[in-house]
């Protein structure tokens, strides 16, 4: 076996949940497209803000309230430097679906929405509630047909919304090529960072993207909390859509004047712990650097494709090309269902994986299967795991 | 009987087995013999075929040979049912951890076999059947419709099963979308691979049974819990009015809750021959209020995903006659034989299923055996299936409740719609109730009255609620409890 980039026996000693025990075994965590585990480095952040700093920010005067409004703004601060954005570009949302819809009905402006058949259903239906939307089309083994892009987009597209990273085929799709497209059209484009994000650097001023999008649960962080880059100049193309607390300056009987942005798109209390902890989970992924985290993940699904590809009766879904993919590996053993798969490996190895449609029931219609098993790897993932994993696998598909 | 019946029974069926592996119709035919036999016949029967399971258990199946030398005994020393007691039970977790390859048959052709597993998302548990014991098992339910309700095949048939998730989740996740005139299809003509062109043929078919049996499959009651919405209740109504089916099965909260609407509203009953619940346990009073309000019989059937269909009704409704021929059953408190009508845990050791033998299986529900002829005219042990092991109570003097007697209890009470009774731990109860029509619910004399019943040390405390959730995989469980470790 190669060796990994990151040191997984030191990265393991801070995950707390691999000390459980569920029958005298460890827990093997394949489910982290759908959340990861947190550091005990995340799980202190949360207990030490509720332990010294716990209050409600940017309204009082007091000493806690200052503190805490600190904490979440240098939050904010971490997370604009994470992606090289800038401060007032981040607002933090609950999750990547509230994002979505956030900029769903605050862009203004009248035209189609493009995004593909590939999408997580956030990214598919808060486009349709209000506007026109056309699907770009696919290849058999997942990947975006570019000229459909191209011949879809015209003069009346106002943005494209595009995954970065399938969370069912693990696929990297073409996002400085579709941002190109866009831009020589003149439409915006947001990029659905779920997946993406917690495993890449990122530079949005480099990538030229208008709007992304992610999540914290995914990459470390709590669940809860969100986070939506605008691009700062597009602020003057929308307007918030829940008002409240926090949203405004000042208000009178007969208005109100608005609060800037990004305070004036944060009504109400905020999730000020998830915000803080994400700021926590940010400094351990980038003490370990976003570039052996994606030199590992890589390296991980590399090994299982590598594993998984010689079972006979398993299949894999999407390109076998580990230079297009990213830690999303999407399966069936043929003849047992992918629940029954989920199951078997939870209850003999402790092995925690995902089956079902993966909230992208479009892409598995348009593949033509039915609901899928799906593994997906993170920094604390071993080589070890995955043999552990495809030898029941194998038993699995081999043995009827 | 209709022509598509006729058809099928008559020409259809038999041509199939005449000419496949498919001898679904001749298996059929025999258990119907069966049925005739007498009780001594039966049981002389029934124990030839479990020495011969469970010498095939011990010396094919690493789990059970292992489990036999443990108890230091060999098959051949099981000479009557009393030494059967010796062996432990198997449980699920026995299962689970050894599946596949410890828990099935060695050095058996495994070609034709196929993964089963328990209904709904949760895929509780996984077995494995072999072709012969898949024929039986589609066999055992035609002779399971055709005994309890006069079910044949090709009569019209509609069911409302419980799972939530049939369409996020996928329940059919076999992920085979194959169409019939395939590419591969017309490879395996082409060099005429007659073994895979019938698996091929086989698995479109399988995929069409709904059609083939003319039944059809109306959405569960989701999320919304035990209490929906009149007007989709009202749907419901309507679609089973306009469907006619002979055969009406479903949860029995569904049709306990058509029953309850058509007989508040004073509607005339939808056109159905016999109405089946299924997924779940069936209470008396859940039986009456239905035969009541849709003036036809209900028949019950007793099975599960895992093993297939183990009992089945008749027409004096007094437990369910054992397929003696399939299957032996114990019925233990404590790991000791009940006496006949006592309550006890069900041990079910399936003798057809030679790819993964399931030898005194521990199903998790609780009932009672009956051995005197009824009169019915079929001979066999009958069964009362009363819930789940783990929805029984045991109050402090070690008696037991089974969620079916609490279910009739609560439901006696007429400011009740629907309940749930959670033990929260040893004798303390929180106790959902949804109020009947809005009707002021008497908290005090609820709880009063549930204490004489049950236990008078109990706390209970009575919330009013407006629904009681469904479990994940879309079942109800009316009984929560702490304390079934007892049985």
């Amino acid at each position: 076996m190669t060796r990994l980039p990151l040191d997984t026996s030191k990265i393991r000693e801070d995950f707390p949940f691999l000390n459980r025990l569920i029958k005298n075994k460890p827990i093997i965590y394949f489910d982290n497209a759908a959340t990861t585990q947190k550091p005990r480095q995340v799980i202190h952040t949360i207990s030490n803000y509720y332990e010294n700093y716990c209050a409600n920010i940017h309204r009082g005067v007091h000493t806690l309230s200052q503190e805490s409004s600190e904490l979440y703004e240098e939050a904010r601060r971490k997370v604009a430097r994470f992606i090289n954005a800038d401060e007032r570009e981040i607002i933090f949302v609950r999750n990547t679906t509230e994002a979505i819809n956030l900029v769903s009905h605050s862009l203004k402006g009248e035209g189609k929405i493009l995004t593909t058949v590939m999408e997580h259903h956030s990214n598919l239906l808060p486009w349709g509630r209000e506007r026109k939307v056309e699907y770009v089309d696919i290849d058999n083994e997942g990947r975006i047909d570019i000229d459909d892009l191209r011949s879809k987009m015209d003069g009346s597209t106002l943005l494209v919304a595009v995954g970065h990273v399938s969370n069912v085929l693990g696929l990297i799709n073409p996002i400085p090529m579709i941002i190109e497209e866009t831009k020589k059209r003149g439409a915006l484009c947001l990029i659905d960072g779920a997946q993406s994000v917690p495993h890449m650097k990122l530079d949005v001023k480099e990538l030229g993207c208008d709007f992304l999008v992610f999540s914290g649960h995914k990459m470390l962080g709590p669940s809860g909390i969100g986070v939506l880059y605008i691009k700062e100049d597009l602020y003057e193309r929308m307007e918030p859509y829940l008002l409240g607390g926090s949203t405004i300056k000042e208000v009178h009987i007969n208005g109100y004047i608005s609060e800037d942005p990004p305070l004036c798109y944060e009504a109400g209390t905020p999730n000020i712990e998830g915000a803080i902890a994400l700021g926590s989970a940010i400094d351990y992924l980038e003490n370990i650097q976003m570039e052996n985290v994606l030199a590992h993940d890589k390296a991980l699904m590399e090994l299982a494709l590598e594993r998984m590809g010689k079972i006979k009766n398993l299949e894999i879904y999407g390109s076998k090309d580990g230079k297009e993919r990213l830690s999303v590996i999407s399966f069936n053993v043929n003849g047992m269902g992918c629940h029954a798969v989920a199951k078997v490996l939870s209850l003999r190895e402790n092995i925690m994986i995902r089956s079902g449609f993966h909230c992208a029931q479009p892409l598995h219609d348009k593949l033509g299967i039915g609901p899928s098993a799906r593994v997906s790897f993170y920094i604390y993932n071993t080589q070890e795991e995955i043999e552990i994993m495809t030898e029941l696998l194998s038993k699995l598909a081999q043995f009827i | 009987m209709d022509l598509y019946s006729i058809l099928l029974q008559r020409f259809i069926l038999p041509a199939i087995a005449h000419f496949t592996d498919i001898k679904i119709w001749h298996e059929y035919k025999i258990m119907m013999r069966v049925e005739s036999w007498s009780l001594d016949e039966l049981k002389q029967y029934q124990f030839i075929k479990l020495k011969k399971i469970l010498n095939h258990a011990y010396e094919t199946v690493p789990f059970y040979k292992k489990r036999f030398h443990e108890i230091g005994l060999i098959p051949n020393d099981i000479r009557n049912d009393e030494d059967i007691i010796t062996i432990p039970p198997t449980t699920k977790e026995d299962i689970m951890l050894n599946f596949p390859e410890g828990i099935t048959a060695q050095g058996m052709d495994r070609t034709q076999w196929k993964y089963v597993a328990s209904s709904g998302t949760t895929r509780q548990i996984m077995g494995i059947h072999d072709f012969r014991k898949a024929n039986i098992n589609w066999a055992a339910g035609l002779r399971a419709h055709k005994l309890a309700g006069n079910h044949t095949i090709g009569k019209k048939w509609m069911e409302i099963p419980p799972h939530m998730c049939t369409n996020i989740c996928g329940i059919d996740d076999s992920g085979n979308r194959e169409k019939l005139f395939s590419k591969k299809m017309f490879s395996l003509l082409l060099n005429w691979n007659y073994k895979d062109l019938g698996q091929h043929l086989y698995q479109y078919f399988y995929k069409q049974r709904q059609n083939i049996y003319r039944r059809i499959t109306l959405p569960s009651f989701g999320t919304e819990g035990t209490n929906i919405p009149e007007k989709e209740v009202s749907a419901y109504i309507d679609s089973i009015k306009k469907y006619q089916p002979h055969t009406l099965e479903g949860l029995p909260l569904y049709l306990y809750t058509f029953a309850k609407y058509l007989i508040k509203k004073s509607l005339p009953p939808p056109k159905v021959g016999v109405i089946k619940p299924f997924g779940g346990s069936m209470t008396s009073i859940m039986k009456k209020t239905i035969e009541k309000a849709f003036g036809c019989e209900v028949n019950d059937t007793y099975g599960c995903s895992e093993m297939g269909f183990i009992a089945c009704d008749c027409e004096k409704h007094e437990g369910l006659h054992l397929f003696m021929d399939l299957y032996y059953i114990e019925v233990c408190r404590n790991g000791k034989p009940v006496a006949p009508g006592e309550l006890g845990k069900l041990y079910i050791t399936d003798l057809e299923n030679v790819a993964m033998p399931w030898i005194k299986y521990d199903v998790g529900d609780v009932g009672r055996y009956f051995i005197e002829d009824h009169g019915c005219g079929r001979k066999s042990i009958r069964l009362q299936v009363e819930g789940r092991v783990e929805d029984t109570l045991s109050n402090s003097r070690g008696e037991l409740f089974t969620s079916d007697q609490i279910f009739d209890f609560f439901h006696g009470f007429k400011e009740i719609d629907n309940f749930q009774l959670i033990e929260k731990s040893k004798g303390n109860f929180d106790l959902l109730c949804v109020p009947n029509n809005g009707a002021d619910i008497n908290k005090e004399g609820i709880v009063e009255e549930f204490k004489r019943f049950y236990s008078t040390d109990a706390l209970v405390k009575l919330y009013p609620v407006k629904t009681i959730k469904a479990e994940d995989g879309g079942k109800f469980r009316f009984v929560k409890s702490k304390s079934f470790g007892k049985i």
